[in-house]
C-alpha cells in the first residue's frame, strides 16, 4: 500500500515502485501459502511449496519487470524444477545479492521461519552484530525508531536483514560493515526531497546502508521508501560508495 | 562480509542507457540524482553539559569538512544507545541546539580598563600578555616563601581561582597544574557551593 | 552516589529528601520509576515543597528547610527501638560494637566534650576509641588495636551511645523541629525501615539526595545521619541501596575528584601544611595506619598514600621532580587555614586577594551575599573572566544601582574572554554514578573564541616566560611545571587524559599479574603505582581510564550480562571500573549474597577469589574469614556510625542544630541553638537577621527543570518555558498580605532585597514549628542582571543570592543557601 501511495507521486522512481508494489504483492502469495503449510526449515523438503507459490512471483516478473529479468523469469517457468531448486540453495547459501529469484522467493519463506522460532535458523553462522543473528544475512538497510526491537527513546537504530527481515538492535554511529566508530569518517548524506531517508556511508571501508528515519516520518515503510528514495544510491554510487547490499530493484 | 562487486550501473552513462543491477532503467532516478543538493551530516556523540545524569547526545553537524564549509549545527538528539538517559532528553538537553547556536555568544575578548563604563575591544595577544603581566606582579608583590614562624610554605595568596563544572576533568587538571605551581591557595569551583 | 543511576532500579524502596530529581535530573528519574513499576518499589519522599518528585510518591511529608538532621535522627531512633536493623551487618562492618574513651560526652546540652568556647573549636581527644591492651590512644591519633564488645551491650560501645543519643529524638520531637505530624513521622519511619523487618536481610533500600542537603551549616552532617541510617539497615554496598547525592552539574563530581578545590590534591590527597617540613612528614601525617579490633583486618587502602603523591609529584614537575629534592614536595604550597569559596570573597573584601580567574564560573550570581561579592571584586586590581555569555561577574561594575560616578571609583580591570561551549571541547564528564565518559568535538568555537586549554596555556606560558627572563619571586615551580605536550598551546585532552591515568617511567612491575610494564606504558591502574619515582600519575583514582587498550572511557558497550544495570564494558568507572562501591558488604561475612537475586560479587571459595557481576570493590583474594572491613577506605575497615577525632569538626555523632537565622530557639538545647562552630564572617556587609528584627518567614531555594542555574537565561527556548522570575508563596500567607499571584513582591533578609512576581501556591502549607505558625517561601534561583528577559526590561534584575547569608557548614564549607529568614512585602 505505502508502495501505490508512493508510486501515485508519478515522481521519477515511478516504475521501479510500481514493480516493486507488485513484487511485494507475489511475495505475499507465497507467504500466505507458507502459513498454510508450515514450512519445516530445511530448504531441501520446502522447496516445493516455495516453487508452487512462487508461481505468481515468476509470471509478474515476466510480465512487468525489465527485460534480462522477464526472460530469467520464463525460462524458470519453462525450466525443469530441479533448476529452480538449485538456485535457490544456492542463494540460501551464498546469499548474494545479485541473486534477483533467489533472494526474492526466498524472503517471505526466511521471514516466516525466523519469525516463528525463537532463535537462529538451522545453518546460520552469526559471524557478529553486523549480520543478522537469526539467519546470518546481511543488513538491507538501517532503521532509527528501533521499529520495536530497541526498548529506548528517540533514533534507537536497528539494521533489517536482507535475507529474512528480521530485525536486529544496532548501535548509533558505528559502520554496519566494517565497525568502524571513528566519527571523523562516518557521517551521513541526506537531500531535503527525502527528508527520512540518510545515506550512512563510512570513509574507512568505503560502504554505505540507507537509513529510514521514522522519527522524522513515521508512516514510512522501510522496505519500500528505501527503494522509493533511489535517487540516493545513484548519487552515492557516483560519488564512489558501494552499497552493503542491494535491493530487489538492483540498486 | 558482502562480496565486493563490479560497479552496479551497467551500460555507460554517455552511450546507453542508465541500467540497475537488475536491468531496471534508472535514467529518470539518475536526472533526480543529479538535481539533489546533497548535504552531509556528521554524527558527533557527546555529553549534555547540564545536570550530573550527563545524558549522552548526538549532535548532527551540516557541513562537509573536505569541503572547507564551515559546519552547523542543525540536531541534538538524545542518545539512544545510552544505557542510563536511553535516548530521552530533558527541556534543558532538548534546547541544546540553541546553547550553541547562540547569537549572544562572546565572539572576541574585551577589557574593561579602570574607571571606565564600557567594554573595549582587545586582540588575544595583548590580553595574554597584560594578564600575564597581572598575574607575576600581584604574585611577586605577595609571594609568602616563609610564614611568620620561618616554615617554608611558598603560597600566593592573593590571586584566586574559581572554576566551574562543566569543565572537563582534563581541564581542571590543567588548572590543579598551573595554579598550584603559581602557589595558588583560593582555588575553588561550583562543587564547593 | 556510591552507587549508580540505572542501579536505582534494583531497589525496594527509596527515600528522597533533600533533592527534586523528577524536576532536576529528569532523564535519571526514570530509574526510580523502573523500580516502582518493575519492583513494587516504594517511594518517600520528604521536601519543603510537593514537588513533582513528591507527586510520584507513595509518602509525601512536609519538612521545615534545614530540619533534616532531626527526621533522620528520628528514623535512627525508631529503627533502634523497634529491632528494625541488619544485626550481623552492624556488628561486623561498622565500628558498632568499638568502645569508646572515657571522658566522651554526647551533646545534651548542645556541646560535646572539648569545647573551647574562645576559640569556638573542639578539642577532639576525647573523640575516639579506646585501645585495646597495652596499647592505650595517645590523643591525637586512632589506637592502633581497638577495644570492642561483639555483645553491644557495653555502655560505651558505639552502637550504646548512639542509642543514647538519638533517644532525645523522639517522634514528639521531631514534630516540634520539623513540623511534621508524630504519625506521618512514624508511618515513614515504619515504612523505610520495613526492608529490615523480621531479621529480613533480602530487601534493600536507597537514600537519594542533592543540594537539599548540601547547602546548610550542617550539611555534612544531615548526609552523615543518612549514611548512619544506611549503615544501621544494612543497605550500603547492595544493589539498589546505598547512599546516593545526585549531584548538580555534569562534571561537577569530576570537578571534586581532580580538587580543584583548596584543601585537596587530585585524587582526594591532603594539602600540604606549613608543619610538613618534608615530604616524609607530610606523608607521616596524611598516611593513616590501621585502627581495628585485633582479630580483624583491615585493608586500609589510604596507606598507599606515598605511591599516589609521589606519582602525582612525578606528573607535575616530571625530571625536576628527584629523590634529591625530596620529589619537589616544596614547590607545593602550604596551607594552614581555609581558602575555601566564602573566604575567597571575604579576603577579596577585605584587599587581601587583588585578582581573581573565574573560569566558567559566576561568583556574582552564586553568591552568597552576591551584594559583598559586587563589593569585594570593587576592590580587586584585576578580573579574568572566561566565558560564553555576558555575564553578572564579568559586569559587575555596572551592576543595577551603580552609578556613572560609582563606575569612575571601581579601579578593576576586567577582561572578558570568550571561551569555548561543551560542543566545542572533548574530554570527560564524570557524572554522579562516577561513570567518566569521553566527549567529541562537534563544532569548533565561533568567532574568535577559543578552547579553556588553549586560554590557560597561553596565560600560562607568559607567565613562565616573564619569570625565565625577568626571574621574580620563587620562579621554580612555575619554571618546572612538566609541560611537555605535542603543541604547548593546544593541549590535546588525550596527552592530558593519558597523564591523568599515569605510565611507567622506567620498566615496573604490575603487582596484580606480575607482568612488567615497559618505561613509556600507560599503567593499568593505581594498583601499579610506585613511591620511588618510576611511576608518575596525574590523578590516581583515575587510573585505569586510559590504558595501554585505549581510553576505557570512549567504550561503548551496551551489554549488561547481569540484568543488574551495571553495563560494565560502557565507559569507565572509578575506582578500577566498580560500580557499586563497599560491594563486599552485599555478602554476608561468610561471602555469600544477602540476596541471590541480586548478586553483585562472592566469594569463591574454589578459586580463593572474590568473583561476580561487578569489579569487587575489596582485596581480590582477602578470605571471609580473615574478617577484613568491607570499607577499604577507611583506616578502620569499617563503616562509621561514630566517626572518630578530626573526622568532623562539630560531632562524631551529628546533631540537629538550627540554621544560623532560625525561626525559633532549638528545643533539644535552647542555650545552643546552631551549630557551635559554625563560621560567620564579620565584614559590614555580614548581616545576620533574626525574628526579632521581623524576619519570620523561613526562605528555601531552589532550580526549576526548564532552566539551568544563570546559564540558560541566555537560550530562547529555555526562557520561553520559563520567562520571567517568581516567588513561591503559600496562599495562606498571601492571603494575610491581600496579595494576588502575579503581583509584585519585595523579598527582604538581613542582607538586601529581591523583587520578583508572586506565585501563589498551595503546595507549601504553613507549619507548626515547635507550636509557631511558620511560613516557608521558595525562590528559583535563575535570573541575574544579564540574560534575554532581563536585556528586555522584563525583570527586576534582582538576584536571589543578594538575600543569602555568609555562613558556611565547618566540614565542607558550603553556604546555607538554604533555610534563611526573609519577610515580604508588597512592591
Amino acid at each position: 500500500m505505502r508502495a501505490d501511495a508512493l508510486a501515485a507521486d508519478e515522481g521519477p522512481g515511478v516504475s521501479l515502485l510500481r514493480f516493486y508494489a507488485r513484487l511485494l504483492r507475489a511475495q505475499k502469495k507465497v507467504d500466505d501459502a507458507l502459513g498454510v503449510t508450515p514450512p519445516t526449515g530445511v530448504l531441501e523438503a520446502d522447496v516445493g511449496i516455495l516453487l508452487e507459490s512462487g508461481v505468481d512471483l515468476l509470471r509478474t516478473v515476466s510480465e512487468a519487470g525489465p527485460q534480462p529479468l522477464a526472460a530469467q523469469a520464463r525460462e524458470l517457468m519453462d525450466g525443469s524444477a530441479s533448476v529452480c531448486e538449485a538456485r535457490l540453495l544456492t542463494y540460501w547459501r551464498d546469499r548474494s545479492d545479485r541473486s534477483f529469484f533467489g533472494k526474492a522467493l526466498l524472503q517471505p519463506y526466511a521471514e516466516r521461519l525466523t519469525r516463528d522460532e525463537a532463535g537462529p535458523i538451522a545453518g546460520a553462522s552469526i559471524a557478529g552484530d553486523n549480520m543478522c543473528p537469526r539467519c546470518g544475512g546481511a543488513p538491507q538497510l538501517s532503521i532509527l525508531d528501533g521499529g520495536g526491537a530497541a526498548a529506548t527513546d528517540g533514533g534507537a537504530r536497528c539494521l533489517q536483514c536482507a535475507t529474512c527481515l528480521a530485525r536486529w538492535v544496532f548501535r548509533r554511529v558505528v559502520c554496519p560493515s566494517c565497525g568502524n566508530e571513528d566519527e571523523r569518517t562516518l557521517g551521513y548524506y541526506q537531500s531535503a526531497v527525502f527528508a527520512h531517508v540518510r545515506v550512512d556511508a563510512c570513509d574507512r571501508c568505503g560502504r554505505y546502508i540507507k537509513s529510514i528515519d521514522l522519527t522524522r516520518l513515521g508512516l514510512a515503510v522501510p522496505l519500500v521508501d528505501e527503494v522509493a528514495a533511489a535517487p540516493l544510491d545513484l548519487w552515492a554510487q557516483e560519488h564512489g560508495y558501494e552499497k552493503i547490499a542491494l535491493n530487489l530493484v538492483g540498486l | 562480509m558482502p562480496i565486493s562487486r563490479r560497479a552496479f550501473l551497467q551500460g555507460s552513462i554517455a552511450g546507453g542507457a542508465a541500467l540497475s543491477a537488475f536491468g531496471f532503467d534508472v535514467a529518470p532516478v539518475q536526472a533526480q540524482a543529479k538535481t539533489l543538493k546533497i548535504g552531509r551530516t556528521s554524527e558527533t556523540r557527546s555529553t549534555c553539559p547540564y545536570c550530573s545524569v550527563s545524558c549522552g547526545v548526538i549532535i548532527h553537524t551540516l557541513g562537509d569538512r573536505a569541503k572547507n564549509a564551515i559546519p552547523q549545527v542543525v540536531h541534538v538528539e538524545g542518545d539512544p544507545d545510552h544505557p542510563i538517559n536511553r535516548g530521552t532528553l530533558c527541556p534543558k538537553g532538548s534546547s541544546l541546539q540553541q546553547e550553541i547556536l547562540n547569537d549572544r555568544r562572546l565572539l572576541k575578548p574585551q577589557v574593561r580598563r579602570p574607571g571606565s563604563d564600557h567594554w573595549e575591544d582587545i586582540d588575544w595577544d595583548r590580553a595574554v600578555d597584560e594578564i600575564a603581566r597581572w598575574v607575576k606582579k600581584t604574585r611577586d608583590a605577595s609571594f609568602i616563601a616563609t610564614d611568620s614562624r620561618g616554615r617554608v610554605v611558598n603560597r600566593c595568596e592573593s590571586i584566586a581561582w574559581t572554576g566551574g563544572c562543566t569543565d572537563t576533568n582534563e581541564l581542571n587538571y590543567l588548572v590543579v597544574k598551573t595554579m598550584r605551581s603559581l602557589g595558588v591557595v583560593g582555588l575553588e569551583n561550583q562543587a564547593r557551593v | 552516589m556510591t552507587n549508580g543511576w540505572i542501579d536505582i532500579k534494583n531497589t525496594d524502596l527509596m527515600l528522597i529528601m533533600g533533592g527534586n530529581p523528577a524536576e532536576n535530573h529528569p532523564c535519571g528519574f526514570k530509574w526510580p520509576v523502573e523500580a516502582r513499576l518493575h519492583r513494587n518499589a516504594k517511594l518517600i519522599v520528604v521536601d519543603p515543597r510537593f514537588t513533582r518528585t513528591a507527586a510520584s510518591a507513595d509518602l509525601f511529608l512536609q519538612i521545615r528547610a534545614g530540619t533534616d538532621i532531626a527526621f533522620l535522627g528520628g528514623l535512627i531512633n525508631y529503627a533502634i527501638l523497634n529491632d528494625r536493623l541488619a544485626h550481623d551487618y552492624l556488628v561486623h562492618y561498622t565500628n558498632a560494637a568499638f568502645l569508646i574513651q572515657e571522658g566522651f560526652k554526647l551533646p545534651e546540652d548542645g556541646l560535646y566534650s572539648g569545647f573551647d568556647a574562645s576559640k569556638r573549636t573542639y578539642d577532639k581527644a576525647t573523640w575516639n576509641y579506646e585501645g585495646a591492651g597495652a596499647s592505650p590512644a595517645a590523643g591525637a591519633s586512632l589506637p592502633p588495636t581497638v577495644a570492642y564488645d561483639i555483645t553491644l551491650q557495653h555502655p560505651r560501645c558505639v552502637f550504646q551511645l548512639l542509642k543514647q543519643q538519638y533517644s532525645r529524638y523522639t517522634p514528639e520531637m521531631v514534630e516540634r523541629i520539623t513540623g511534621i505530624p508524630r504519625d506521618q513521622f512514624l508511618k515513614a519511619a515504619d515504612l523505610f525501615t520495613s526492608v529490615r523487618k523480621d531479621g529480613d536481610m533480602k530487601r534493600v533500600a536507597t537514600i537519594i539526595y542533592a543540594v537539599g542537603w548540601t547547602q546548610h551549616t550542617f550539611g555534612t552532617q544531615i548526609i552523615r545521619t543518612a549514611a548512619m541510617l544506611q549503615l544501621l539497615l544494612g543497605n550500603v554496598g547492595r544493589a539498589g541501596g546505598g547512599v546516593n547525592a545526585l549531584r548538580g552539574h555534569s562534571n561537577i563530581q569530576g570537578a571534586t575528584d581532580m580538587a580543584g578545590v583548596f584543601d585537596s590534591l587530585p585524587g582526594y590527597l591532603k594539602m600540604p601544611s606549613p608543619d610538613d617540613a618534608d615530604l616524609a612528614t607530610y606523608l607521616k601525617r596524611t598516611t593513616p595506619t590501621a585502627s581495628k579490633p585485633a582479630e580483624w583486618d583491615s585493608y586500609n587502602y589510604w596507606s598507599n598514600t606515598p605511591k599516589f603523591m609521589v606519582s602525582f609529584l612525578k606528573a607535575l614537575y616530571g625530571d625536576a621532580a628527584t629523590k634529591q629534592n625530596d620529589w619537589a614536595f616544596h614547590y607545593l604550597p602550604k596551607i594552614d587555614r581555609k581558602y575555601s569559596w566564602t573566604e575567597i570573597w571575604d579576603d577579596m573584601y577585605n584587599g587581601h586577594v587583588k585578582g581573581m580567574f573565574a573560569f566558567g564560573m559566576n561568583g556574582v550570581q552564586i553568591g552568597p551575599n552576591t551584594r559583598k561579592n559586587i563589593e569585594a571584586l570593587k576592590k580587586a586590581d584585576w578580573l579574568v573572566v572566561g566565558e560564553i555569555y555576558p555575564d553578572e561577574t564579568s559586569e559587575f561594575w555596572r551592576a543595577p544601582g551603580t552609578t556613572p560616578d560609582d563606575m569612575r571609583t571601581i579601579n578593576t580591570t576586567v577582561y572578558r574572554l570568550p571561551c569555548a561551549g561543551f560542543a566545542e571541547k572533548d574530554g570527560t564528564f564524570v557524572n554522579s554514578a562516577r561513570w567518566l565518559q569521553w566527549k567529541n568535538i562537534a563544532v569548533a568555537p565561533p568567532g574568535d573564541a577559543r578552547v579553556d586549554q588553549e586560554v590557560l596555556a597561553r596565560i600560562f606560558l607568559k607567565v613562565r616566560e616573564l619569570y625565565q627572563k625577568e626571574g621574580g619571586a620563587f620562579p621554580d615551580p612555575i619554571v618546572n611545571l612538566s609541560w611537555n605536550y605535542t603543541d604547548p598551546l593546544h593541549r590535546s585532552f588525550v596527552e592530558l587524559a593519558k597523564e591523568i591515568n599515569g605510565r611507567a617511567l622506567a620498566d615496573v612491575t604490575d603487582p596484580a599479574t606480575g607482568q612488567t610494564i615497559k618505561a613509556g606504558q600507560q599503567l593499568p591502574g593505581f594498583g601499579a603505582l610506585k613511591d620511588d619515582g618510576t611511576t608518575l600519575c596525574g590523578n590516581w583514582l583515575y587510573s585505569g581510564s586510559w590504558t595501554e587498550a585505549g581510553a576505557m572511557t570512549q567504550r561503548r558497550g551496551t551489554d549488561d550480562p547481569s540484568g543488574l544495570g551495571v553495563y560494565p564494558n560502557w565507559a569507565w568507572s572509578w575506582p578500577a571500573n566498580r560500580r557499586v562501591m563497599y560491594n563486599r558488604a552485599s555478602c554476608d561475612p561468610g561471602g555469600q549474597p544477602w540476596d541471590p537475586e541480586r548478586r553483585q560479587v562472592w566469594w569463591n571459595e574454589a578459586a580463593k577469589r572474590w568473583v561476580g557481576n561487578d569489579v569487587p570493590d575489596f582485596k581480590p583474594d582477602s578470605a571471609p574469614k580473615d574478617h577484613m572491613g568491607p570499607f577499604i577506605m577507611n583506616p578502620d575497615g569499617i563503616g562509621r556510625l561514630f566517626g572518630p577525632l578530626a573526622a568532623f569538626q562539630d560531632g562524631p555523632f551529628p546533631e540537629h542544630y538550627e540554621p544560623i537565622e532560625s525561626p525559633i530557639a532549638n528545643p533539644l538545647h535552647p542555650s545552643q541553638s546552631t551549630n557551635p562552630v559554625v563560621q560567620k564572617f564579620e565584614t559590614p556587609l555580614d548581616k545576620y537577621g533574626t525574628v526579632q528584627d521581623g524576619f519570620t518567614v523561613v526562605c528555601t531555594t531552589y532550580r526549576l527543570t526548564e532552566h539551568y542555574h544563570y546559564w540558560t537565561k541566555n537560550n530562547p527556548m529555555n526562557v520561553q518555558l520559563v520567562p520571567e522570575p517568581f516567588v513561591e508563596i503559600p496562599a495562606e500567607l498571601a492571603d494575610e498580605m491581600g496579595l494576588r499571584g502575579g503581583e509584585r513582591v519585595k523579598v527582604t533578609s538581613a542582607r538586601a532585597t529581591y523583587v520578583a512576581k508572586a506565585m501563589v501556591t498551595r503546595r507549601i502549607k504553613p507549619m507548626q514549628i515547635d507550636g509557631k505558625k511558620t511560613y516557608q517561601i521558595g525562590i528559583p534561583i535563575h535570573w541575574g542582571y544579564r540574560g534575554i528577559a532581563e536585556d528586555a526590561g522584563r525583570t527586576a534584575l534582582t538576584s536571589v543570592n543578594l538575600l543569602s547569608p555568609t555562613a558556611i557548614d565547618p566540614n565542607a564549607y558550603t553556604p546555607e543557601f538554604k533555610g534563611f529568614l526573609v519577610k515580604l512585602e508588597k512592591a
